[in-house]
């Protein structure tokens, strides 16, 4: 039991350790989304676009290209291929390129041929946002998986720390009664506003 | 040491205190991090995202620009609903 008991705190330990920059990362945003008006003004501001550049595009796209595709093939001809979205808007292909620290924004207009290339302009707020919402399997590049997957690695280690910290806590005799005390006006609290809310 | 242990305390008894939150915004990231999955679920049981309470004819003047949270209220409170609620203008795209 002293073996187990050990291992319990160094792992819930190091996993702190190692985790800390998405406990940052989810701290700092949370608290950013919390208090958007302080942040972001109300209502939010547009984001600001910086122009990179504009240029003809004559690349062919296949008979019955879908945006998607239109998409892809623009990316990769610019060297930006990655985690994008992509749709129509007022007859144009406008590709959402989802950067974390910068995003860029492609607006391809078929009819003149002309790419315009912007970068959306540095705000530590909305980078904030932007990686507390990235999360899923949905693109099709092995990097955003890479990142999907530590955050289900990071879920799993809450789910832990909430455990092992239960079981570490009931091993300390003298904290017993006031833990269980503390526990239960957490408990107590959570259900009023799940009540009232 | 007595900084060491009242640190240690602090650490506890907050993280008891709370652990509902702790535990709810873990389990709730699930299905935010696999929404694919949950919604392909629903779909195939059948399950709506939105359940029609009711649709009805409603006339009101809905002002220029971004700042509708009053406006919404003010739906509501025709309606006869109320409670928290944000405000937007549909994207035309």
């Amino acid at each position: 039991m002293i073996v187990f008991s050990k291992t319990l705190r160094r792992i819930h330990m190091y996993l702190a350790l190692f985790l800390t920059p998405w406990v940052l990362m989810y701290t700092a945003s949370t608290f950013v989304m919390n208090h958007r008006d302080w942040f972001r003004g109300r209502p939010p501001a547009p984001p600001k676009w910086e122009t990179v550049s504009q240029r003809l595009y004559d690349g062919q796209f296949p008979e019955g290209a879908t945006p998607a595709i239109q998409a892809s093939q623009i990316l990769m001809s610019v060297d930006l291929d990655g985690a994008h979205q992509a749709s129509m808007r007022e007859g144009k292909l406008v590709i959402q390129r989802q950067i974390p620290l910068q995003p860029m924004r492609l607006t391809f207009s078929p009819d003149s041929k002309q790419l315009l290339i912007e970068r959306q302009a540095p705000d530590t707020s909305a980078f904030l946002e932007r990686m507390h919402r990235r999360r899923g399997f949905q693109h099709p590049d092995a990097l955003e998986d890479v990142w999907a997957f530590s955050v289900d690695f990071f879920i799993a280690a809450v789910i832990f720390w909430s455990l092992s910290g239960l079981w570490m806590w009931w091993e300390l005799k003298v904290t017993r009664r006031l833990g269980a005390l503390a526990l239960l006006a957490g408990i107590s609290l959570f259900a009023f506003f799940l009540a009232v809310l | 040491m007595k900084l060491l242990h009242l640190n240690r305390r602090a650490h506890l008894y907050l993280a008891l205190v709370l652990l509902p939150w702790f535990l709810m915004y873990g389990v709730s990231s699930i299905p935010f991090s696999h929404n694919q999955y949950f919604e392909d679920r629903d779909k195939a049981k059948g399950i709506p995202l939105w359940t029609k309470r009711f649709e009805r004819t409603y006339e009101i003047a809905i002002p220029e620009g971004q700042e509708l949270l009053a406006t919404g209220g003010r739906i509501m409170s025709d309606n006869g609903l109320s409670g928290a609620h944000g405000t937007y203008r549909q994207s035309p795209n």
